[in-house]
């Protein structure tokens, strides 16, 4: 057998270790390449047969090799950022635990792009014709609309607990958005004052747990913990409610013309996630997302000027729809800096049973 | 080392590459490409590790403090004087090892009980 066959061989061997994480392969990539090269020897003489069953096994094995590699890997870092986490004293730390989008342009898209898949998702469930799909399935929407409702606060917490990460907290918003604002608007109000109600809870639960150790059950301990660590990433959350509020906005678009409102009411909703994934402190992170909601309503606002006509033709439609969309960016505003708010509160209070505590 | 006096039943039990390797380490610190052929021969060909499997496994057992990583000369290899990494238990590895051990003779012994037992029944 010629050397051609062993050399291609080593030279896929050598492409395919590039599929390892970038760790595991400064440690380990030469060893390896020196083995193979070992075993590619002894094999060449014992026939082309046998240089091919190691390929093959090299093959077979490689996706459990990569898969539990990146696993490990995973949780490795994920080890690491909790204990960064733990070494913070302060619940009120002014930057979220890295690593995260602040300093990696591909976890910025993984960050945004769960936010911009989803609400692509909810448009094209509003929006969409499925004429297909039989009447009574359509129905069962509504139901399983209230299930997740349903399911969507105790589902939060749990992921909270067990500190899930930046990413999915638009995608809990999103499907709470999905729920109450867009299924079952007469719902909006009881879910307005629910949530100022949980938020509260949850930013005394984050405070009593790291001034008073004891003796809340373990669950409410992590779910406080974790929440102390970043306040925005629940503002992150409360943005996944946009995309709901622009459909809802745009409700018309498929009558009127106002597609490219429409779309740029989205484009700028993903500017702003994308500006908060990359800002590094707290007010620079919020700042984007009350840019990105401001941006989508004035764009609704414009698009009610450009579709309503003057507002001397018709007021009355014209100030009804601006006070709606005023009192959605109000709202949503609100939503936005209630973590920040309760944070500030929440640490005025701590200061002051210190200073007690001290004096 | 403080870690080799920690509980290891935590680790137990054992998946058989990981068993078999660290089998491999328990006669003495191997480079990779012996360990692939030791497993291969203590198994009678049944587990063939590929290289990713074994350095997978490597890299998972340093982390848990069972092996640790030595230079040792490469006299024969293909790059003569140039040190070559090599692997050996640590004292939590050969607890590891023996725990492990132990849990299968406690199997096989439960196992041959229970036969013995049955083959009693179904003799009277």
């Amino acid at each position: 057998m010629d050397t051609l066959i062993p050399a291609i061989l080593y030279w896929l061997y050598r492409l395919s270790l590039r599929a390892f994480p970038q760790g595991f392969r400064a440690e380990f990539e030469s060893e390896m390449l020196e083995v193979f090269d070992s075993l590619l020897v002894q094999h060449t003489g014992e026939g082309w047969r046998a240089v091919l069953r190691l390929g093959m096994r090299e093959l077979v094995q490689l996706p459990a090799a990569l898969v539990r590699t990146y696993r490990r890997a995973w949780r490795k870092q994920r080890t690491r950022s909790v204990f960064i986490q733990m070494m913070r004293r302060s619940p009120f730390h002014p930057l979220p635990p890295a690593p995260d989008g602040r300093f990696s342009w591909g976890q910025t898209l993984l960050e945004t792009s769960l936010l911009i898949v989803f609400a692509a998702l909810l448009g094209l469930t509003v929006y969409g014709h499925f004429a297909w799909i039989p009447a009574s399935w359509r129905d069962l929407g509504t139901g399983v609309g209230g299930v997740l409702a349903g399911l969507a606060l105790p589902v939060f917490l749990l992921g909270l607990a067990h500190r899930m990460p930046r990413w999915a907290y638009p995608a809990a918003g999103i499907l709470i958005g999905h729920s109450l604002i867009l299924a079952q608007p007469m719902r909006l109000l009881v879910f307005w004052v629910s949530t100022l109600i949980a938020v509260f809870f949850l930013a005394l639960m984050a405070v009593y747990v790291h001034l008073v150790v004891q003796p809340l059950p373990r669950f409410l301990q992590a779910v406080g913990r974790s929440m102390a660590l970043d306040w925005t990433r629940l503002s992150f959350g409360f943005y996944g409610l946009l995309p709901a509020i622009v459909i809802r906005a745009f409700d018309d678009t498929t009558r009127n013309d106002e597609t490219l409102y429409f779309a740029l009411a989205l484009l700028v909703m993903g500017v702003g996630a994308l500006a908060y994934a990359r800002s590094r402190r707290q007010p620079q992170q919020l700042g984007a997302l009350v840019g990105g909601v401001t941006g989508v309503l004035v764009l609704a606002v414009l698009k009610q000027l450009a579709v309503q006509g003057p507002w001397r033709t018709t007021p009355h439609r014209w100030l009804v729809e601006v006070s709606w969309l005023s009192a959605g960016w109000a709202l949503m505003v609100a939503l936005l800096l209630l973590p920040m708010f309760a944070s500030l509160i929440c640490r005025a209070w701590a200061d002051s049973r210190r200073a007690a505590a001290s004096g | 080392m403080t870690d080799s006096h920690e509980d290891v039943s935590d680790l137990l039990p054992l998946r058989e590459p990981t068993f078999l390797i660290l089998l491999s380490l328990a006669e003495g610190q191997k480079h990779g490409y012996a360990i692939i052929k030791d497993v291969a021969e203590m198994s009678r060909d049944r587990v063939t590790l590929s290289t990713g499997t074994l350095y997978e496994a490597l890299a998972r057992l340093l982390d848990q403090l069972l092996i640790e990583r030595v230079e040792e000369p490469d006299e024969m290899g293909s790059h003569p004087g140039r040190p070559r990494k090599a692997y050996r238990l640590t004292l939590r590895g050969q607890r590891a090892v023996q725990a492990e051990v132990n849990r299968l003779q406690n199997l096989i012994a439960a196992a041959q009980q229970r036969l013995g037992l049955e083959r009693q029944g179904s003799g009277d």
